[in-house]
């Protein structure tokens, strides 16, 4: 894992590329991408055209390495290609790698989610067994004094109808009867301006 | 070579130069990979770092400075330990290293397979045996309670609920105590006798019920002594708050929690709810893992009402129980009726049981006898028959007829009930055939009919037929068929002044009715519906149209007369005329049939009285039937009754006196 995510500051590499192009100019195995192929020699086939080359981006680095070796020292001729880092790791195992770190972090996300679903989910469980209990209890309390209720209602009842209780059964002697008044045309109210009332000091305070 | 010696360093140069061929072969092969790959060389040098730790250079500034010269870390010149010899040979090492790495690999695969042994073994083998424990650990029966639905009567005060108690059953084969110690405990909590209470712990070694119906104090008391092989079960029992006020129409329900009699029995499944069972997973905690289905609390609170009034029912059970204990009568009803759509107000019997311990009571008490029993209604019945010829158009509100006190029709006497003392009357018109109960004059006025045409006339009223939808046990009134009414002319005769026939007193209520509330035959009932806490109603009772049979003027006109059956001097109503307000009604004496001869008995009779209330804008029927009381007619013992209870239902319904103008309109 550690390998994967190391970066490759190896000093041999370098250091080893100094070396080799001092010791073997000519060695055909080169590992030097920083050096730039000579500006007589024309480029090989499938390479950009000279004034592409001139045009692009790479010009500009090339001519630049090219000072700095100059200043080194370092007067290759002949044909170079430019080929990949061969320290880099190839592009499958690094697109594995990207693939591995990405899910990584996409389970990580999910791990997080699921576990506080889940928790979630016992949560209210819990929950409705608790209020589940709470109801039951709650309907029983509301018979309770429903029947309590009811009880006490007839108890009332028989106690008014033994004789020593000065209760009667309603009858029709007991009743008020109302004739409603007829009903009243309307009024006219004339609108009065309220005056102005001068505020009193209130006596006796 | 492949690679030129300048790569390596000069200590692998050495090892490389005094490796033998063979090793000098594999170390050249992993050298081209390397060179070709360089990449690889982080991954390498990760690993021989981990095998390869003793070869490490190890410097000495993390070290103890007093143990740097102990005898384990005296090194050479090159910083190699002396102690443990160094296998300088890189082969070597790495045979070694290759040798533990398999070491390794090998524990771990073995760790691997067994796990998977292990789970194969779980999975798959013990697989079964697993599930139904575990099923049977976790998996719970939950059957929500659901209790029998509340009855309310009309105002609200509930008049039938469920109440919890408990069932005791004893265990003697778990008593840590013995049994004449137990027996001894329970004693006094369970108003026993100690031995009675041990004969029952010997018959069985487990599952003897003791005691039903314990209530809650109790059972804590016995919870509380804690004893072993006693189990306390808890039930639901049906309670009636009011005792044997509503017992007639309530009726009962037994220990299984079913309706055996009344409203409980006819609307079983209005107020008997069963939520499905429900089949949960439970944790070990109690609480349940499964989603519960969404009907699980579908607790509606509705409740069933009805029509009665608590109030009127209290006034009138009291006015019918002392009338009969005075009378020494065998049974009464009393029935009143809003005649406008046939709601029950009121429907009391005597005499009658408590529900709550129906149990003690005789069988014959359970049912309601002015629904199931049928008895000739006598006079009663006389308006009725004035209104059927009215609406034939036989005869008219003025008609006037002679009544000769008795006459014998196809051989048969009949006479007035007075006849012994008043003889006949003479000429007479409709209204003083009513005031003075004629049976002769109805015989006139029935024969002014022709005999299928007032046969017709009382299929129409519903006479062999029921009533009732939601009160059980009806039976339907009892009419002759036709051919024989028609033979022979003493059966309309007889039929006119309401004998040689048979219908339940809510029959003769509903005729009534039909004349207090225009001409519609209603139906009688007793259920208004489902409501909820709130008071909207969730679900009324189906009750068919209602018939018009007469017309309005009839009816009116009839009512006319009956009101003075009560108001006149000479009426035979007169004791129950309650002043200031206009009633209607007619009495009712008419003799039973005795059991053994077939034939009217002399002395036993059935005594009723009808009363509309009130006459000017007619809504409520109250009908009295007391049965053989031991003196008095209907006049007498059944008037007063009525009388009573129409004085309860002025004061309960706030009914206003007639007013004068009212009056003198009508008259």
């Amino acid at each position: 894992m550690t390998v994967a995510l190391r970066k490759n500051h190896s000093p041999q590499s370098r250091r080893y590329r100094q070396r080799l192009a001092a010791k073997n100019p000519r060695n055909k195995l080169t590992y030097l991408p920083s050096v730039a192929p000579a500006a007589s020699s024309s480029p090989p086939q499938g390479f950009p055209s000279q004034q592409a080359y001139k045009r692009s981006s790479l010009a500009d680095r090339d001519a630049n390495m090219e000072t700095l070796n100059a200043i080194r020292g370092n007067n290759l001729r002949g044909k170079i290609a430019n080929l990949e880092n061969p320290w880099a790791k190839p592009i499958w195992l690094r697109s594995l790698q990207g693939i591995k770190t990405g899910t990584a972090i996409v389970m990580l996300i999910l791990v997080g989610t699921v576990i506080g679903l889940y928790g979630k989910v016992v949560h209210i469980k819990q929950n409705w067994g608790q209020e589940y209990r709470q109801l039951e209890k709650l309907q029983k309390e509301e018979r309770e004094v429903t029947i309590f209720n009811e009880a006490l209602k007839n108890n009332i009842a028989q106690t008014a109808k033994k004789d020593g209780s000065g209760l009667i059964i309603p009858s029709g002697s007991q009743i008020i009867v109302l004739e409603p008044t007829p009903v009243r045309p309307w009024k006219e109210i004339p609108v009065v301006q309220p005056e102005n009332i001068p505020s009193q000091q209130p006596l006796g305070y | 070579m492949i690679a030129p010696n300048c790569m390596l360093s000069k200590k692998t140069r050495k090892n490389f130069i005094n490796a033998t061929s063979n090793q000098r072969h594999q170390i050249d092969k992993s050298r081209k990979i390397i060179s070709q790959n360089p990449w690889m060389i982080d991954g390498i040098k990760f690993l021989l770092n981990l095998l390869n730790q003793k070869n490490k250079k190890i410097t000495n500034h993390h070290r103890h400075p007093m143990k740097l010269n102990s005898p384990g870390n005296r090194r050479n010149v090159s910083g190699t330990r002396l102690r443990q010899p160094n296998p300088q040979e890189m082969g070597e090492t790495l045979a070694n290293s290759r040798v533990r790495l398999f070491i390794v690999w090998g524990i771990l695969l073995a760790g691997m397979l067994g796990l998977i042994f292990k789970l194969y073994l779980l999975q798959i083998v013990q697989a079964a045996d697993l599930r139904f424990q575990a099923q049977h650990q976790q998996s719970v029966n939950i059957e929500p309670f659901v209790p029998r639905r509340k009855i309310l009567d009309r105002n609200g005060n509930v008049i039938a609920l469920d109440k919890p108690a408990y069932r005791l059953f004893a265990h003697p084969k778990l008593f840590k105590e013995s049994k004449a110690e137990i027996a001894e405990k329970l004693a006094p909590l369970l108003q026993r006798s100690p031995t009675e209470l041990q004969n029952e712990f010997n018959r069985q070694n487990s599952g003897i019920l003791i005691a039903d119906e314990i209530s809650e104090t109790v059972a804590k008391k016995i919870r509380s002594l804690f004893l072993d092989g006693l189990e306390l079960s808890q039930y639901q029992r049906r309670f009636y708050p009011q005792g044997k006020l509503f017992a007639d129409v309530l009726g009962y329900v037994d220990l299984e929690g079913k309706g055996q009699a009344g409203v409980e029995y006819s609307q079983e499944k209005l107020l008997e709810r069963s939520l499905s069972r429900q089949n949960l997973t439970r944790s070990g905690s109690g609480w349940i893992a499964d989603l519960v289905p969404d009907n699980f609390l579908k607790l509606d609170d509705l409740t069933l009402k009805l029509t009665l009034d608590s109030r009127l029912q209290r006034a009138v059970r009291e006015a019918l129980e002392k009338k009969v204990k005075e009378t020494k009568a065998k049974r009464g009803t009393v029935i009143v009726m809003d005649a406008t759509d046939g709601a029950l107000l009121s429907l009391v019997c005597e005499p009658t049981y408590d529900p709550n311990h129906y149990y003690k009571f005789a069988p014959e008490l359970y049912k309601n006898w002015a629904i199931t029993d049928l008895y000739e209604p006598g006079s009663t019945f006389k308006p009725i028959a004035v209104a059927i010829a009215l609406e034939a158009g036989a005869i008219k509100p003025d008609s006037v007829f002679y009544d000769e006190g008795r006459i014998y029709v196809d051989g048969w006497p009949i006479s007035n009930a007075d006849y012994n003392y008043a003889g006949g009357r003479g000429t007479i018109n409709v209204k003083e055939i009513l005031k003075y109960s004629s049976n002769v004059g109805m015989v006139h006025i029935v024969a002014q009919m022709r005999p299928r045409v007032f046969y017709q006339w009382l299929k129409r009223l519903g006479l062999g037929e029921t009533v009732t939808v939601d009160l059980p046990f009806e039976t339907p009134s009892d009419l002759r068929p036709d051919w024989e009414f028609t033979a022979s002319p003493v059966h309309p005769a007889t039929t006119a002044f309401g004998q040689g026939f048979a219908l339940t007193p809510m029959h003769l209520a509903r005729l009534h009715a039909a004349l207090a509330n225009g001409g519609y035959l209603i139906t009688p009932h007793v259920v208004q519906g489902l409501y909820d806490s709130q008071g909207s109603a969730k679900w009324t009772l189906d009750l068919p149209e209602p018939q018009a049979v007469f017309s309005p003027e009839t009816a009116a006109s009839v009512v006319k007369m009956m009101e003075s059956v009560i108001h006149d001097e000479d009426g035979t109503g007169k004791q129950a005329e309650i002043p200031n307000y206009r009633i209607a009604g007619k009495t009712g004496t008419s003799q039973k049939v005795t059991a053994n001869s077939g034939g009217y008995s002399n002395y036993a009779r059935i005594t009723s009285f009808v009363g509309i209330l009130p006459a000017e804008n007619p809504r409520y029927v109250v009908l009295a039937v007391i049965d053989e009381p031991s003196g008095g007619f209907g006049g007498t013992v059944a008037a007063p009754v009525v009388r009573a209870v129409m004085e309860a239902l002025i004061g309960i319904e706030g009914i206003p006196p007639a007013t004068k103008s009212a009056e003198s309109n009508d008259r």
